[in-house]
Order: structure tokens, then C-alpha cells, then sequence
């Protein structure tokens, strides 16, 4: 059994090369084998719910064993990973048209990028872990510029930034290799926990700007929205919806995996009862919720707009897994798993509608509920499940970050916390109402809905955002018996919810969601019966005074929250990556101005750099050797 | 002693001639007064005061008076290459007249950074 | 039945073959190109039948001329001067099926005989146990190098050429009296007899012929600043004979740097400013690189930041820091080999060597562009090709016994491999995903050419995958050079 983990990680790999050589026989060919193997690894994946495995020996580097090993909590990434490349894959059959965009090597690349990520959650030692970690940036880098010229650029940004994360976590990685000479897992947590305070901060950090990168957590988000947004439509799913949340894996191991609270605690002072350096986690978390929603409102794109708002969502990830208690960090693994879900079902929602439409721009789209309702329906649910209402999936999470916030008495967290639920609010109402609502454009008649291939994974992920709005618990029974073997204090939980009488409140989704219903429909009935409307025509109206015809607009779509955008503008201008390409520039100055021009194609000055070198010899030798 | 001197001085010369001199001639008359230099090093280092060849059958030869056989075989073998390097440089030198119009090494600068 | 198991043969083939094509090449006409194949055939084939010899007795020596060393010339193969050989005689021979395809210009015969020579240079300065005939061999590849060099006769590579020239001699000359100078000190020209002699003398009678020597193989070793030949020669030669200047000569050069220093100069003051050169070479090397528009300019100057990632791994003068030096060597030596025959077949496609291009190239050339991403990816350290291994080599090794410059050299590398990454990326992407404007017709490069690539290619993906004997083999080497066994095993096999 513990060799399928190998087969498991193979599974991907393997997939993808057949894929790739069977695109030479026929593009049929291709599809078969990728929808196969994906979903072998995600049969396989299951073969390992809720198994814990310690260790299978894989290779040996450097007098470090290589390991993979499966607990419950890398099995809910695992889960994440596979369920998403299977319906990502499905999608892009559909959504990749052959003449739009050269496929050949388009589902290698994707099940490459899913091997990698496979690879990174059964990691059970440091090499291997930043192995798959590289091999999923450059993989998912080739993924992201197949989106066309704007993409190129995005993706080189990605690439950059990618690698200067993954170089920061391979100096923490040398470090540790040079203390203990093993990188497996427990070696590491023993390793630290006989460390001095500043190594282990040093390591913390180090590895953390990598995973950070990688979650883009602000500052270090910049990537993110060009890459999210200038990707193809099936591929920014599995960026948004399960590559970013490798980071948040990442810090979940450090933080409890390597180190845990207690000895976190012990060797840094702490606030709030949370360690430091976890306090500093959080505000970081905190400011990406934020500032990410205040950025998410104002867009005018609508992948652009969805980017953004996966940075905020990846905060509350970081947040809850950064407060260090049971609850909070269960919130957060939740939360990973449910933004997955709906940031996966709005991501190809709205590639559906720029399937149809050929645009994202929110200002030149609307009116489309008529023309395709079951992706408007599903678009629906993922916003309903984003903004944290019950009783779709983002609720319960947010309600535990929330829970865990108040019970640390964190009021400040809390109150960012909710600044950002309540700004999503605003952003999905853009989202939703700028293309599906209002006036239907003129050039957008003959719109249909998309392909049968491409609503089965939006309404998989639809259901889903359902199901596990009403039954938390699905989720909770791996969660917390994954968090028990990282010795944190089990949860009580139900199906539904959580039981009456532990230290947090009550909650029953399934109560919530009846209340809810009984009052949607009493409103519903209150409408009927009391209804003194009459249904008009859209064009029946007027505005400032004039009569409206289609080809004048009615209702505001460019510019949507200008007024709010005024109110904030002082904090948008705080531009990160201003910051960043100012120094980018520095340097390329100083590279190019003064480094370069060394070799300046003079030969007597090359001849003197030679006699100068001999110099400094010469002199070395007079002092005896006490130039240095 | 006087030989090492004067070796170091002929290095010296040659540098001299490599990194001030513009005229492409002019160094390679640098790069053969090095090569000489070296040479002349090479072949005082085995040089013996009053000393004769090694031959051994000969009667009545100290070895102490035997000037070491091998930095002349060296040298030769040095000379050897200089040549042939010199040769390869003054085409060279014939091959960029041609292109540039010019021996002015400060002139015939199209490679850089 | 003749013992192919004979270093001497390693030289001896293809000197044997330079003189022939050099005089059948009036009467064989276009024929003379296969000769060079046929040489390094041999060549492999030799360096394959001394594997298992030096496996079992850890080296082999041969001596020539019927003397005994010192008074012999000898060839001396250990494991690491093996593995550099094969490297040599494969490159070589890949280079030269290559040149089948590549050399259309007059006359061949002579570039076919330099080329030839120029290998055999380089394999005679790998093997040799004779510090004179380490200057010989410095002289041979010179001298070929220079004429290859400036092959093309255009105004580039005449320039080029004669810079080459110039500082190359100048090398030479320092290298001579280095050599000299320890022959002055210890009267004999046998590495391992030298060593044996050395141990007597003083610091400042060491260092000077260290110096001396030093600055002459750096000048051949891209080391910084003595390196500015090496951007010029690079793009202006030929391109199979830039993949052999890059892959092997400096390389060699640095080999030669390491095989001297760890057997005849035994100190340890020496290593901070090593390290200091190393780091220098690497930041100029990068740095350059990414600012180029030329292709083979980029290459040459990443050739330098890698020889600067090596020297530095050398300069940290630990058994794991060897390791990572050779590893990272080997992974030079098959990537920028590869490279640079890529990019040749790209150019007599695209008739230029402007980045920009060879957008599109990607769709046009699918198996070169291929291998060149695959080259690129193993430069840069991206897992899983070898490059990743080795830096993961280097870095662990230079965090060893971590001082803050340690960890502040480990910090400029890895920021030095984000400017690497960054150049080849840029690279990548114009292939793959630029639009090519000038229409022009691009076909595949022709099969010979590909065969060259897809053999390297090949190797370093064996080893890529497999990394484990080769990590294990340049292991033992290491050791080995660090615990001096280079003059235990010749001593013991007669090799004094």
C-alpha cells in the first residue's frame, strides 16, 4: 500500500507525458489520456483519506533521507489538488480550443504542475518538499504564459518572483541541512527545538518569504493579479484556487509541523497570547484582507477583480492558521479548502463568460442572465459563498476565523476581518450585477450558454460549495484528526456543525440554512401577495431625463464604486510594486552603467587588469601573504 | 643575479610595450620581449658560473660545474611556441589592417561590453 | 593485442590525427571531416576501457620515452581527470559530428586539424602529471583556440581573435614562469616529486610560483577580471568550437587551478582571496549576461558567472565543497556544451544572433528549443535537472562552517541565480511565446546537427534523473583531492 504514495506521485508525471505524445496521434487522444490519469490521481488520492503514513523512504541525497508521507491535513491539500486539476482538466477541453491556442504541450504542463503539488503535500523531508516546490513554479510558470502576449510579461514576473521565494526558503533549507544533516520532518522539529531563538526566527522568516511569495500575501503579492488574470481562464482555477494555497500548507508545517505554540512560545515574548512572530503573521494577513478588498473594488477587469479578491481570501487562510489555536487553525485549513471551491467555481464562471464573449471587462458586459442562466445560477452561489453568507461554505470558516479572533480577544484582527467580508460584499455585487445583470449589449444577442463539458465542473463545484456549507463536518473529520497528530486539541464538531456547550458558540448550519429559507420564502410569499408592481421592459424608463435605448447606458458599469474609490485613494497609492521596480531599476542602472562596462572592448585596458591582478600578487608576496 | 634582473626587466619592458603602446606592431614587439624575458629566465635559472655541458663520460667534471641541461631544453621548446604564436599574430595583425584600415589597437574596439 | 587502457593514447590519437588531416587535406578534399569523428571515437573509447583501471587501482599512470619519472614525461589519470577526459572526448566527438553539418567555409582541412588539436590540448591538460607539459598543453589549445577563434576571418573574429591572442600569450608567459619559478625552487618538473619537495619551502617561495601560475590559467579560466577575452572569443568562433572553449577549456583550466593547488601548494591562506575572485567573476559574469543582446555574448558571459559558481565552490577547500565544484563542473561542461550547439544550428537558421530574433523559434525548432530549455533549466539550478543538484551541493557546502561572509557569499550566489534565471527566462519566452515579425522560413536544424544535441541532451538527462553514481563518483574525487591521495597513489604506483 505505502508504494501507490510513489505510483500516486508518478500517477501525474506519467499522465502527462502520455499526453503529451498522444497529442501527436490525434487531440482526442490527448484529452482521454489527460482526463484519465487525472482522475486515476484522484481515485488514488482516496485510496489515502484520512491515513496517516509515516514515512516511505524514496531516495537519499546527500546523506538525507528523501521521504513521502500522507497525514490527514496533506490529504486535504491532496484532496484540493487533485479533485481541482480533474475538473480543470475537463474544463479545458471545452474552454481550449485547438486553433485559439497551441495545446501540445498544454496538459503536460498541467499535470505536471498537479505532480508538483502532489509532490509538495506527500513531501516528507525538505529536499523533496523544494524540489516539487521549483518544479511547480516553472511548470505553473509555462502553464500562465500560454494566455497570450500580456501573459508573457505577467508570467516573468511570476517566474522572478518565484525563484527569489524559493532561493530565500533554500538558505533556511541549507541551514538546517548544515545543523542536522537530515531534512526529514521530525529531524527538522528536533533540530529547532534545541535551537537558539534567532535561529529559529532566522529559519522562520527564510522559509516564510517563500511560502509568502507563493500565498501572496502582501507585501510580496505582486505577482498575483497579473499572473491570475492574464493566465487562461482553466488555468487560473487551479492558480488561484490551489496554488497559492501550497503556501498556506507550507506555513501550516513550519509553524506546527517544525516548531508549535508552546515552543514558539517559550522563546519569543508574546501578544495577545500568540507568539510574536505568529502576531506578525497575522497583521501581515490581516493587511492583505484588507487592502486586497479595498483593490478588488475597485477593478474594472473581472479575472483582475477575482485575483485580487483571492489575496484577501488567502489572507483569512494565513490568519486563521496563524492564530495558533484549534479553532482558528482548523477556520483556516477550512477556509483553504472552501476558497478553493468558490474561487475555482468564479475563476470558471467567468472564463465561461469570456468564452462567450471574448471580454472581461466588466463595463462592456451585462444582461447576460438571459442568455446563460445556469453559469449566472452557479456565479451565484460562488459569491454567496465568498461573501460568508450562510449557508454556502465561506460562512463557516469565516465564522470559526472569526470565533477564534474573538476568543483571543483580538478585537483589531477582528474588525479588519470583517472590513474585508463586508468589502467582498461590494466587489461580488460588481461582479455579479456587471455581467449577468442590466442591460444586455447589443453585440452579445446571440450569446448561449457554454458546452456541456464546461457546466459539469462549474455546477461540481456549485454542489460542493452547498454541500460542505451544510455539512462542515465532511471537511471537520479530516481537519481536526489531522490536527490532533500535530497536538492540537481536538474540536468538537457534528455533521452539521458544532455541538452546544464547548468554549465557542453553538453552531448549526443546517438550523441557520432553515431559518433562512423559512424567511426568504416568507418574503417571497409577502412579495406575491402584496405585489403592486407591473413588469416593464428594460428600455421603459428614463434616465436624467432622457428616454433610454439600447444603445445609450443606463446604469453605471465603468466606474462602479467611483465615489468609494475617492475615500480610499490614499491607500491605494501605497504602491508596493512601485517600490519594487524602483529598486529593480536601481539595479538594472547600476548593472548596466557601471558593472558591464568593465569590458570595454579596449585591449590595453584588458591588458592592465591583468597586470593589475599580478600586482596585487606582487604585493601579497612582499607582505608574505598578509594582504588579507 | 645580474641575469634575473635583466629577465624582469625585459618582462617589465614588454608589459610596458603591451599596455601603452597603440600600434598593434608595437605589441607584439611587447608580447616577444615577455616571451624573451621568460626565456632568458628560464635559462639562467639552470645557468652554473664557468659551468660547461653535462657530459658524464668526460673525465674530471664536477657535477657542481655542469649547467643544468633541462630549462635549455625548455626554453627551445619555448622558443618553439613563441614562434609559432608570433607567426599566427602577425597574420592576424595583417587580417585586421584589412578590415580596419588601421594598426591603432584604440581604434578597433567593435566587441565591447 | 594493444592495452587501450594507456592515458598516452588520450593524447596521442588525435595529435596523430591533427597532423594527418593536415597533410591529407589536399588530397582527401571534404573528406578530412570525418577524420576528426574517428579520433574521438577513439578518443571515448579509451577513456570507457580506463574506467574500470582506475576504479580498481584509483589511478593509472603511463610514462613515455622508456625513463622513469621524474625524469618522464608521465600521465597521470585519477578519477576526476578521468571523468574530465570523457567529458572532453564525448564533447569532442559531439562537436566534430556536429562540425559534418556545421563547416561549409574554406579551408577545412586547417580548421578540422585545429579543432582536433584543440581537443587534444585539453585532454593532454587534463592528464598530464608533468607541470611542463601542463605549459605545452596551455599553449597547444591556445594557439589552436586562437586560430579557431578567428576562423570566420570576419571583423568580429579577426578582433576577437587577436585580443584572445594577446591576453593569451600573456597568460602564457606568467604560466612559464611559474613554472620555472618552482622549478628553480625544487629542481624537478614532476607534479608529484614537486610535491614531495614543496612541503621545505617557505610561504613566499610558494606563493610567488602560485601567483604566477594562477594568473596565467586565469586568464584561460574566465576568472575576473583576466576574463575579458571571453566574451568577445566566445560568439565570434565558430559555434561547435564555442561549446568546446566553453564547456571544456575553462574547465580545464580551473581543473588545472585545483589539481596545483591541492597537490603542489599546500595552503590554506590563500582560499579567502580565491573566494574573492570566485564572487567577483560571478556577479561581473551574471550581471553582463542579462544586459546582452547577442545570444552567444549571453552564453559566454553565463559561462563566466558558472565558472565563478565553481571556483567558489572549489575556493571553500572541503571535501563537499569539491564535490559541488566538480558536479557543478560536469553540469557546465554538458549544459553550455549543448547550449552553444543549439544556438549554432538556431543561427544558420535565423542568419542572426539577436535575441529578439529568435522569437517564435520555439514552434519552428521544437527538438532544439527543447534541448535548450532543457540546458537553461540545468543552468539555473531548476530541479529536476543536475544543475539542481549541485547548487543544492554548493550552497549546503558553503554553509558548512557558516561565517558571516559565508552566508553573505551564499546570498550574492542565490541572488546571482535569480539574474541567471531571469536572462534565461527572457530568453525562453521570446522563443516560445515572442512574434516573429520578418518572415522568415525556419526549418529544424539537420539531423547530424540534432544528433549532437540530442546525445548531450541525452547524458545530462541520464544524469539528471539518475544523479546518485555521479554525486558518489565526484565524492570519492573530492576526497580524494582534499586527502592528497593524487601523490600516495603515484608514489605507490610508480608514478615517481
Amino acid at each position: 500500500m505505502n508504494i501507490l504514495l510513489e505510483i500516486m506521485l508518478a500517477t501525474p508525471f506519467i499522465g502527462g507525458l502520455l499526453a503529451f505524445i498522444g497529442g501527436k496521434v490525434h487531440r482526442w487522444v490527448r484529452f482521454a489520456v489527460a482526463v484519465t490519469f487525472s482522475f486515476l490521481t484522484l481515485i488514488e488520492a482516496f485510496v489515502y483519506y484520512n491515513v496517516t503514513i509515516k514515512g516511505v523512504v524514496w531516495g537519499s541525497l546527500f546523506g538525507s533521507k528523501l521521504i513521502l508521507q500522507t497525514n490527514p491535513i496533506s490529504w486535504l491539500f491532496l484532496f484540493i489538488v487533485t479533485a481541482m486539476s480533474f475538473l480543470i482538466v475537463i474544463f479545458s477541453i471545452g474552454d481550449m480550443e485547438e486553433d485559439r491556442i497551441k495545446l501540445d504541450s498544454y496538459y503536460m504542463q498541467l499535470l505536471f504542475v498537479e505532480g508538483a503539488m502532489i509532490g509538495i503535500v506527500l513531501a516528507g523531508d525538505l529536499i523533496t518538499f523544494f524540489m516539487f516546490w521549483e518544479i511547480m513554479s516553472w511548470t505553473s510558470y509555462f502553464l500562465i504564459i500560454y494566455g497570450g502576449k500580456k501573459s508573457v510579461a505577467a508570467g516573468y514576473k511570476y517566474i522572478i518572483m518565484s525563484i527569489i521565494g524559493a532561493y530565500s526558503m533554500f538558505i533556511a533549507i541549507a541551514m538546517l541541512y548544515v545543523k542536522a544533516h537530515s531534512l526529514v520532518y521530525a529531524d527538522v522539529a528536533t533540530t529547532l527545538a534545541h535551537s537558539s531563538a534567532t535561529f529559529v526566527v532566522w529559519t522562520v522568516v527564510l522559509l516564510g518569504i517563500g511560502f509568502f511569495v507563493k500565498a501572496a500575501i502582501m507585501p510580496l503579492h505582486t505577482w498575483l493579479p497579473d499572473a491570475h488574470s492574464e493566465a487562461p481562464s482553466p488555468v487560473s482555477p487551479l492558480l488561484s484556487g490551489v496554488l497559492i494555497k501550497m503556501g498556506a500548507y507550507g506555513l501550516f508545517i513550519v509553524l506546527y509541523g517544525f516548531l508549535s505554540v508552546q515552543l514558539a512560545g517559550n522563546i519569543m515574548p508574546s501578544v495577545f497570547s500568540t507568539p510574536i512572530l505568529l502576531y506578525i503573521i497575522q497583521w501581515l494577513a490581516a493587511l492583505s484582507i484588507v487592502l486586497a478588498t479595498f483593490l478588488a473594488i475597485m477593478q474594472e477587469d473581472a479575472k483582475r477583480l477575482l485575483a485580487y479578491s483571492s489575496i484577501s481570501q488567502i489572507g483569512y487562510v494565513v490568519l486563521g492558521i496563524a492564530t495558533g489555536t484549534s479553532l482558528g487553525v482548523a477556520g483556516g485549513l477550512f477556509h483553504a479548502l472552501n476558497h478553493a471551491i468558490f474561487k475555482g467555481l468564479l475563476f470558471l464562471a467567468v472564463g465561461a463568460v469570456i468564452y462567450r464573449t471574448g471580454t472581461r471587462n466588466l463595463s462592456d458586459l451585462g444582461g447576460l442572465v438571459k442568455k446563460m442562466p445556469y453559469t449566472f445560477t452557479a456565479l451565484l452561489l460562488g459569491i454567496i459563498a465568498l461573501a460568508g453568507v450562510p449557508p454556502l461554505n465561506g460562512f463557516v470558516s469565516k465564522w470559526m476565523i472569526y470565533e477564534a479572533l474573538l476568543q483571543k480577544k483580538e478585537v483589531f484582527l477582528l474588525i479588519m476581518a470583517f472590513i474585508g467580508s463586508t468589502g467582498a460584499f461590494l466587489y461580488v455585487y460588481r461582479l455579479i450585477h456587471s455581467i449577468f445583470l442590466g442591460q444586455l449589449p447589443k453585440k452579445y444577442e446571440n450569446v448561449k450558454d457554454v458546452p456541456i463539458l464546461m457546466q459539469v465542473p462549474i455546477w461540481v463545484l456549485a454542489v460542493s460549495t452547498i454541500i460542505f456549507g451544510i455539512f462542515p463536518g465532511l471537511a471537520m473529520n479530516v481537519i481536526v484528526k489531522g490536527m490532533k497528530l500535530f497536538g492540537f486539541k481536538p474540536i468538537a464538531y457534528t455533521l452539521f456543525g458544532f455541538p452546544q456547550g464547548t468554549a465557542m458558540g453553538a453552531l448549526k448550519v443546517i438550523n441557520i440554512s432553515a431559518v433562512l429559507a423559512i424567511a426568504f420564502v416568507a418574503a417571497w410569499v409577502l412579495f406575491l401577495i402584496l405585489s403592486k408592481s407591473r413588469k416593464v421592459s428594460q428600455y421603459d424608463n428614463y434616465a436624467a431625463g432622457q428616454v433610454v435605448t439600447p444603445e445609450l447606458k443606463y446604469n453605471y458599469s465603468f466606474g462602479f464604486y467611483m465615489s468609494f474609490g475617492r475615500v480610499i485613494k490614499s491607500i491605494l497609492k501605497l504602491g508596493i510594486e512601485r517600490i519594487y521596480n524602483y529598486w529593480v531599476d536601481a539595479a538594472k542602472i547600476f548593472g548596466d552603467y557601471y558593472m558591464r562596462r568593465v569590458y570595454t572592448g579596449n585591449l590595453e585596458t584588458y591588458n592592465s587588469y591583468i597586470v593589475i591582478v599580478v600586482t596585487i600578487a606582487a604585493a601579497a608576496i612582499l607582505l608574505g601573504g598578509k594582504l588579507w | 643575479m645580474i641575469y634575473y634582473v635583466g629577465s624582469f626587466l625585459l618582462i617589465a619592458l614588454g608589459l610596458y610595450a603591451v599596455i601603452i603602446k597603440k600600434n598593434l606592431i608595437k605589441i607584439l614587439i611587447g608580447l616577444d620581449l615577455i616571451a624573451s624575458g621568460v626565456n632568458l629566465l628560464i635559462i639562467s635559472i639552470g645557468y652554473v658560473k664557468g659551468g660547461t655541458a653535462p657530459i658524464f663520460s668526460r673525465a674530471g667534471l664536477k657535477a657542481s660545474m655542469m649547467v643544468d641541461p633541462i630549462p635549455q631544453a625548455l626554453t627551445l621548446t619555448a622558443i618553439v611556441i613563441d614562434a609559432s604564436e608570433m607567426a599566427l599574430a602577425v597574420a592576424f595583425v595583417v587580417l585586421l589592417y584589412k578590415h580596419y584600415g588601421t594598426l591603432d589597437i584604440k581604434k578597433i574596439r567593435s566587441l565591447k561590453w | 593485442m594493444v592495452n587501450l587502457a594507456n592515458p598516452i593514447l588520450l593524447v596521442v590519437i588525435p595529435l596523430f590525427f591533427t597532423f594527418l588531416i593536415a597533410l591529407s587535406g589536399s588530397f582527401l578534399k571534404s573528406g578530412v571531416k570525418y577524420l576528426p569523428v574517428i579520433a574521438f571515437a577513439l578518443n571515448i573509447i579509451v577513456s570507457l576501457a580506463l574506467i574500470p583501471e582506475v576504479v580498481k587501482n584509483g589511478m593509472v599512470i603511463a610514462t613515455t620515452a622508456g625513463f622513469k619519472p621524474p625524469f618522464a614525461i608521465d600521465m597521470a589519470v585519477d578519477k576526476l581527470g578521468l571523468f574530465l577526459s570523457l567529458i572532453a572526448s564525448l564533447l569532442g566527438f559531439v562537436a566534430s559530428v556536429y562540425n559534418l553539418f556545421y563547416i561549409d567555409e574554406e579551408p577545412q582541412e586547417k580548421f578540422h586539424a585545429l579543432f582536433t588539436l584543440l581537443v587534444a590540448g585539453l585532454t593532454w591538460m587534463i592528464i598530464t602529471g608533468d607541470i611542463f607539459n601542463l605549459f605545452v598543453a596551455f599553449e597547444v589549445t591556445s594557439i589552436a583556440a586562437f586560430g579557431l577563434v578567428g576562423f570566420h576571418r570576419d571583423k568580429g573574429a579577426i578582433e576577437a581573435g587577436f585580443k584572445y591572442l594577446v591576453m593569451g600569450s600573456i597568460g602564457g608567459s606568467f604560466l612559464l614562469i611559474g613554472i620555472i619559478m618552482l622549478y628553480a625552487a625544487t629542481g624537478t618538473l614532476n607534479i608529484v616529486d614537486i610535491a614531495q619537495k614543496t612541503s621545505n619551502l617557505t610561504f613566499q617561495q610558494k606563493l610567488f610560483p602560485f601567483a604566477m601560475i594562477f594568473t596565467g590559467l586565469g586568464i584561460e579560466g574566465a576568472l575576473f577580471p583576466l576574463n575579458a577575452w571571453l566574451p568577445d572569443a566566445h560568439p565570434a568562433a565558430p559555434s561547435s568550437v564555442s561549446s568546446i572553449l566553453s564547456g571544456i577549456m575553462t574547465t580545464a583550466a580551473i581543473y588545472a587551478i585545483i589539481r596545483l593547488t591541492n597537490t603542489i601548494f599546500d595552503f590554506n591562506q590563500i582560499y579567502f582571496f580565491l573566494m574573492i575572485f570566485a564572487l567577483l567573476t560571478l556577479i561581473f559574469g551574471e550581471v553582463s549576461a542579462f544586459f546582452q543582446k547577442d545570444i552567444k555574448r549571453m552564453l559566454a558571459y553565463s559561462t563566466i558567472g558558472q565558472t565563478g559558481l565553481f571556483f567558489f565552490a572549489f575556493s571553500l577547500n572541503t571535501v563537499n565543497g569539491l564535490q559541488g565544484a566538480f558536479m557543478q563542473m560536469v553540469n557546465h561542461s554538458l549544459s553550455k556544451g549543448m547550449l552553444f550547439l543549439v544556438v549554432g544550428g538556431m543561427i544558420m537558421q535565423v542568419g542572426s544572433r539577436n535575441i529578439d530574433d529568435f522569437a517564435g523559434l520555439g514552434r519552428k525548432m521544437k527538438v532544439s528549443s527543447f534541448f535548450l530549455a532543457i540546458g537553461a533549466f540545468s543552468l539555473m539550478g531548476l530541479p529536476p535537472f543536475f544543475g539542481f543538484w549541485s547548487k543544492l551541493k554548493i550552497i549546503f557546502a558553503a554553509l558548512q562552517n557558516a561565517n558571516a561572509f559565508l552566508v553573505a557569499s551564499v546570498v550574492i550566489i542565490l541572488l546571482m541565480s535569480v539574474v541567471e534565471g531571469a536572462y534565461f527566462f527572457k530568453l525562453l519566452q521570446v522563443m516560445y511565446f515572442g512574434k516573429q515579425e520578418k518572415d522568415v522560413a525556419v526549418k529544424e536544424a539537420s539531423y547530424g546537427m540534432l544528433f549532437s544535441v540530442v546525445v548531450l541532451g541525452t547524458v545530462l538527462l541520464i544524469i539528471s534523473f539518475y544523479p546518485a553514481p555521479v554525486i558518489n563518483f565526484m565524492h570519492k574525487a573530492a576526497a580524494e583531492i582534499i586527502n592528497k591521495n593524487y601523490i600516495t597513489l603515484a608514489l605507490k604506483l610508480g608514478g615517481l
